[in-house]
């Protein structure tokens, strides 16, 4: 056992020092600093530093949990991502799917390139473009309605249109990025399965439907576990250049929520808890969704 | 920035017990320090008056961090006339830590957390009592007994500022810049086109009914004459608390100053939201509102917007420092419109005195650091720079023969303040040298520190003559207090759930989301916590008035 373990190491020795500055990276920043997590147990005193701060068993936990608004939060929260699942997973798919199907190389590129550029424009850039165009007096969305005999809405300031804005903001962003690795995937296929088809009379709806998507599958459900792990991670940033009060009701999630009684006022035990909290969920729901795919579809993450 | 100083107030992350427990087997640190019973600076022993330069020049240097210059294009990092002379007088030579003033607070709060290699100076992100149970910062109680007789003097003839600069334990932990005089030359009240209000031939409102019919007016009566109706009749900033400031008709301080918290006539803090009268203030505001009279956008408002509204020719009214009827007059004239923005007369009502609330006197506070290595240096450079007149005189007025000049004594600003060769403001003038500083300075009501905010004004009597037109009407704000640890931590609890309630519940009654249901506010406030917090604040506010 030894010996054979010995021989191993001995055998995929250049391997191994090739593996090397990975897996030292992740030790140093990524396991290494988890030893942090216990502030979530403390009372983090800076001073005393991260160890030497006292013990305060659960009471961060308790305060989040006791909050009057904590199932609005969770609710908020897991309504947004899971929008966002819904109307945005299937959206890079059907793009690639489409792309896939255009004859001219040249037109191809260009709607591609045109569909990746707003995923290089920075968030804030992205509220303020959000702000200009839903602005209720002189926005051009509401410029278009009014020309078109409607009321102007103001689309920031009214709770139901919040995660509308939130999640179709959002797939415009990122569809044309999203789409590249089914694109990949889809090249990847093996141009026979294509021409057997052919022979056998599918036309191109029929080769889609039965030699493209079952093709990409593995890679669409690698990926929607991927996502289903995240989704207790609202883009927070962008709630919070996009809400105010009038929105909390649909707006205010767990991340901002910690922002102003986390960071704003310093208390970062608390806010270490609630995350904490947020990634034990996503934990959860990563492993379920995993062990739900490799029962049902055979593809899964481990 | 307004908002944020009511924010900073803080959660407190140490409990006594931890404090005490820290003490014990730390002894000799700074922590010890804190237990000892602190002196009451007036009273210990005058000081010798220092002697300038404190060290042979270039043989020390003391680390500052703070906020950057307000005045972008010169950084403190790179050298201003000011510091640059500071310098030359104390010999120690300034080593700035500076960052943008937007990431300041992060940033710093950031750097504080990890408690390592602080600088010796800093400006503080947390309220002085957190930070120093933080054990980050020293108390300067004893350091400013033995080293600092221009702050001692300070106190003493202000004893007001030594109160509200003392910790419920006693002891100083901070020094912190005071610009009640500023408010005072500054009021900050509610700005409208006169233009508008000679066109349509309306007089200055008063009353809200009055309000109400200009504000009509401005929408109906087409007063920037493009024969569309795009007026914005009022486009406040600070959302519902911008529009608070009309709350005076109804003796409501709901301000961000006071931010609805005041003492009544036998001193018992209130919250005025909640009030009766804030019913019917709110019941005015949903008018108002539902007809449009204002910015349907104004709970997302920020000051570049209603910049941008007011360059437009669209904005009648909005609320801010009286100081920018100069700077929209200005970008109006840009635009080619002869625009005239006056500060009006506060809002009046029956059986109410009308008022427009001063900012709290004292601003950020400046605190030496546990890791200061030579902490007598630090605390004669800050006494220096802050307190003494020559220090002040730097820091208010800039350069001799630059920016001021002297006449018959007293220091006057010259044109190239005024008017600028390069076209900076007044504000951008002086700190392009370094002046008006992100430091600790102080602009007072009166007394040798009180010069600058009135020869501002001598440079500009149009402006001078409205901040007179509305002096009779300042009053000031409630008084901001130094928690307790225990109290800070509590407060920060029931705040962050009454302050979303109550800023999300009302912002829904004006837009008329919801009806107006005041009773169940008005109960919901209060099984929140609103009675314990008024509890806490009249604990404070009774430690502070027999301090």
């Amino acid at each position: 056992m030894f010996y054979q373990a010995i021989k191993a190491l001995n055998r995929d020795k250049f391997l191994l020092v090739l593996t090397m500055p990975v897996l030292i990276y992740f030790v140093i920043f990524h396991y290494v600093p988890m030893y942090g997590i216990i502030i979530a147990f403390k009372q983090f005193r800076p001073l005393d530093g991260i160890l030497g701060s006292s013990w305060a068993g659960v009471q961060n936990f308790q305060l989040f949990f006791d909050s009057i608004y904590f199932w609005r939060l969770l609710k908020n929260t897991l309504l947004i991502s899971i929008y966002s699942l819904f109307w945005g997973f299937p959206a890079p798919i059907i793009f690639a799917l489409l792309l896939n199907e255009l004859k001219n190389r040249y037109f191809k590129r260009m709607v591609q390139t045109i569909s990746y550029l707003p995923h290089f424009i920075s968030i804030v850039v992205i509220a303020g473009m959000i702000v200009t165009f839903t602005n209720p007096l002189d926005g051009i969305i509401n410029l278009a309605l009014v020309k078109l005999g409607f009321a102007p809405i103001g689309f920031l300031n009214d709770p139901d249109w919040f995660r509308t804005i939130f999640v179709s903001s959002g797939i415009w962003q990122t569809f044309g990025w999203g789409s590249i690795i089914y694109l990949a995937a889809i090249a990847g296929i093996n141009p026979q399965l294509y021409e057997a088809a052919e022979i056998d009379g599918a036309n191109r709806w029929k080769k889609v439907m039965h030699i493209t998507l079952p093709s990409i599958i593995p890679t669409i459900i690698i990926l929607l576990i991927l996502n289903v792990g995240n989704l207790m991670d609202v883009g927070f940033e962008k709630v919070l250049l996009l809400y105010n009060p009038a929105t909390y009701e649909t707006a205010d999630v767990i991340g901002t929520f910690v922002y102003r009684r986390g960071i704003l006022n310093s208390d970062f035990s608390f806010a270490a808890a609630v995350n904490l909290f947020n990634n034990v969920i996503n934990i959860i729901l990563l492993v379920s969704v995993n062990r739900i795919s490799r029962k049902v579809s055979e593809t899964s993450l481990w | 920035m307004l908002l944020n100083r009511k924010w900073v107030s803080g959660i407190v992350v140490c409990t006594a017990f931890s404090m005490l427990l820290a003490c014990s087997n730390k002894a000799g640190s700074s922590d010890a320090v804190a237990t000892k019973e602190p002196s009451k600076v007036t009273e210990g022993s005058q000081s010798e008056p220092y002697k300038l330069p404190f060290v042979e020049p270039g043989t020390a240097t003391l680390r500052v961090a703070s906020g950057d210059n307000l005045y972008a294009p010169n950084s403190y990092a790179q050298g201003t006339a000011v510091w640059d002379e500071f310098e030359k007088l104390t010999g120690v030579k300034i080593e700035w830590e500076v960052f943008p003033n937007s990431q300041y607070v992060e940033s710093m709060g950031v750097r504080l957390a990890a408690a390592r290699n602080l600088p010796d100076i800093f400006r503080l992100v947390d309220s002085p009592v957190k930070t120093a149970s933080d054990g980050l910062i020293m108390p300067l109680n004893d350091l400013i007994a033995e080293h600092a007789p221009n702050i001692q003097q300070l106190f003493k003839d202000n004893p007001d500022m030594e109160r509200m600069m003392t910790a419920p334990d006693g002891n100083i932990y901070s020094i912190h810049s005071n610009s009640a005089g500023a408010y005072m030359a500054d009021p900050f009240g509610i700005l409208i086109r006169k233009d508008w209000l000679d066109e349509l031939g309306l007089k200055e409102p008063e009353t809200l009914d009055q309000w109400y019919e200009v504000l009509k007016a401005f929408k109906t009566g087409d007063p920037n004459k493009n024969g569309k109706p795009d007026e914005i009749p009022i486009s406040p900033e600070y959302s519902l608390k911008g529009l608070g400031l009309f709350g005076s008709a109804m003796g409501l301080h709901l301000f961000v100053y006071s931010d609805g918290y005041y003492p009544n006539k036998s001193e018992v803090i209130e919250y005025h939201w909640i009030k009766d009268e804030a019913k019917t203030f709110i019941e005015w505001l949903n008018k108002l509102y539902s007809e449009g009279l204002i910015d349907p956008n104004f709970m997302n408002n920020s000051y570049e917007q209603i910049d941008s509204g007011i360059s437009r020719d669209l904005i009648g009214t909005t609320v801010h420092f009286v100081n920018n009827v100069n700077r929209f007059n200005g970008m109006q004239k840009d635009a080619g419109v002869a625009a005239d923005w006056v500060i009006t007369n506060p809002p009046s009502g029956p059986g109410h005195e009308p008022f427009y609330e001063l900012g709290a006197p004292l601003g950020s506070g400046w605190a030496i650091s546990k890791d200061a290595k030579d902490p007598v240096l630090a605390m004669k450079w800050l006494d220096y720079i802050y307190a003494s007149e020559a220090g002040n005189r730097l820091v208010t007025f800039g350069i001799e023969g630059v920016s001021y000049e002297m006449k018959d004594g007293k220091p006057q600003f010259t044109d190239w303040t005024s008017k600028h060769p390069d076209g900076l403001s007044f504000n951008e003038a002086l700190r392009s040298l370094g002046a008006m500083p992100n430091m600790p300075w102080l602009r007072m009501m009166d007394g040798p520190f009180s010069l600058q905010p009135q020869a501002i004004l001598d440079k500009d009597p149009a402006l001078s003559a409205q901040v007179s037109k509305v002096k009779e009407y300042l009053v000031p704000s409630n008084p901001v207090i130094l928690d307790t640890p225990e109290e800070a931590e509590e407060l920060a609890r029931l705040n962050s759930e009454v302050e979303t309630y109550v800023s999300e519940t009302l912002l829904k009654f004006v837009t008329g989301q919801t009806p107006i249901d005041w009773e169940k506010f008005v109960s919901t406030t209060k099984a929140l916590g609103m009675d314990r917090i008024l509890e806490i604040k009249q604990q404070k506010y009774e430690r502070y008035l027999n301090q």
